[in-house]
């Protein structure tokens, strides 16, 4: 027996990602494993919306998530803050539109069970780290700085290190624009002065290789980035985390 | 909206300040009033500092970067939640924000 948390970032629209994340939770659930909470993250928040419909000839999805999480007793939580930022404003009717059923809580909820957690399950689904491992939480960066994996990362990041857990933030080419100045819209470079400054957090890595495909140079990123070879960040984000987030 | 001294300033959903611009210590004792605050020295420099973590980072501090932030710059005596409860009873980061001018912290940090 172990203990299992779910990080659910797919859109409800997405029917196909949100059957394989429910079709894994059963499985989980079946073989007697401990599901300790289902975690709404990013476009995943929509599932707690009180009025959220599928189309015909699609499964309610929500309902189904509804269904599990009463017959295996865990909590569907959805992130709030995120929430309020498609809509969501995470209180039952009529203060709010959140479905019965679900909860409203956080980004310290979760990364507290987390770090207690043997496995994470992230959907869409991720390679994940070594179970057990008795190392820190990587959070894999991926997407470009336009997308908003991007913040949702950072902020998610930004509540590990200010709860003092061992963290790796670990960007490929195209998230390596997280850390440069945009030509335009919004940076995140105050949330990063936040970690540096705030929670004196050092752990960025990437590799050279990354680093010059994307025709960059470390002087152009706005924080210190550790360089490892392409070895040596396998080993990080396999024997060395006891979990991997991916944004 | 605050109506303070025959004006009126807008605020947001949650009864926080809108603009940011808007906010003068004036306000700040008329805000404290409505929290049943009466500002010393001491709730001075956290309404300060809250300002000024906002202008610098563009986030109203919740509680955890609060206790963290004064701690290193304002010492550790004053970086933790007991001096910062003694100072703002129904929460240090949810009322220094407000009193400060500044939107609500976010709810799940």
């Amino acid at each position: 027996m172990a203990n299992y948390i779910f990080l659910v970032q797919t859109n409800p629209d997405d029917i196909h990602a949100g059957l394989d994340a429910i079709h894994q939770v059963t499985q989980i659930a079946e073989q007697g494993h401990d599901i300790e909470q289902v975690f709404f993250y990013g476009p995943g928040v929509g599932y707690g919306h009180h009025f959220l419909s599928f189309p015909a000839g699609a499964p309610n999805l929500q309902q189904q998530w509804l269904e599990l999480a009463k017959q295996y007793a865990f909590p569907l939580v959805v992130c709030a803050t995120v929430g309020s930022q498609y809509g969501l404003e995470a209180e039952l009717p009529p203060e709010g539109n959140l479905a019965l059923g679900f909860q409203a809580g956080g980004l310290t909820d979760f990364m507290s069970h987390l770090v207690n957690a043997d496995h994470l399950l992230q959907f869409p689904a991720v390679k994940q780290g070594q179970a057990g491992a008795k190392g820190h939480i990587s959070f894999l960066f991926q997407e470009p700085a336009t997308q908003p994996a991007a913040r949702h990362g950072l902020d998610m990041l930004l509540m590990a290190a200010s709860l003092e857990l061992p963290c790796a933030a670990i960007y490929n080419k195209m998230a390596l624009t997280q850390l440069v100045e945009p030509d335009q819209g919004p940076d995140l470079f105050k949330r990063l002065d936040m970690l540096a400054d705030i929670f004196e957090f050092e752990g960025f890595y990437t590799t050279a290789e990354a680093l010059q495909q994307a025709g960059l140079t470390a002087d152009d990123l706005r924080v210190p980035v550790r360089l490892l070879t392409p070895e040596a960040l396998d080993a990080l984000l396999s024997t060395d985390s006891q979990h991997i987030v991916r944004f | 909206m605050f109506l303070f001294q025959g004006e009126e300033y807008p605020t947001d959903k949650h009864d926080y300040l809108l603009h940011f611009e808007q906010w003068s210590e004036p306000l700040a004792e008329y805000i404290a009033s409505l929290e049943n605050i009466t500002l010393t020295p001491e709730h001075w420099e956290v309404v300060h500092f809250v300002r000024n973590f906002y202008q610098e980072y563009d986030t109203s501090p919740a509680m955890r970067v609060l206790v963290k932030a004064i701690g290193q710059r304002l010492g550790k005596e004053k970086g933790n939640s007991r001096y910062l409860y003694s100072l703002f009873p129904k929460g240090p980061a949810k009322q220094a924000t407000r009193i400060a001018g500044l939107p609500k912290p976010a709810k799940c940090i």
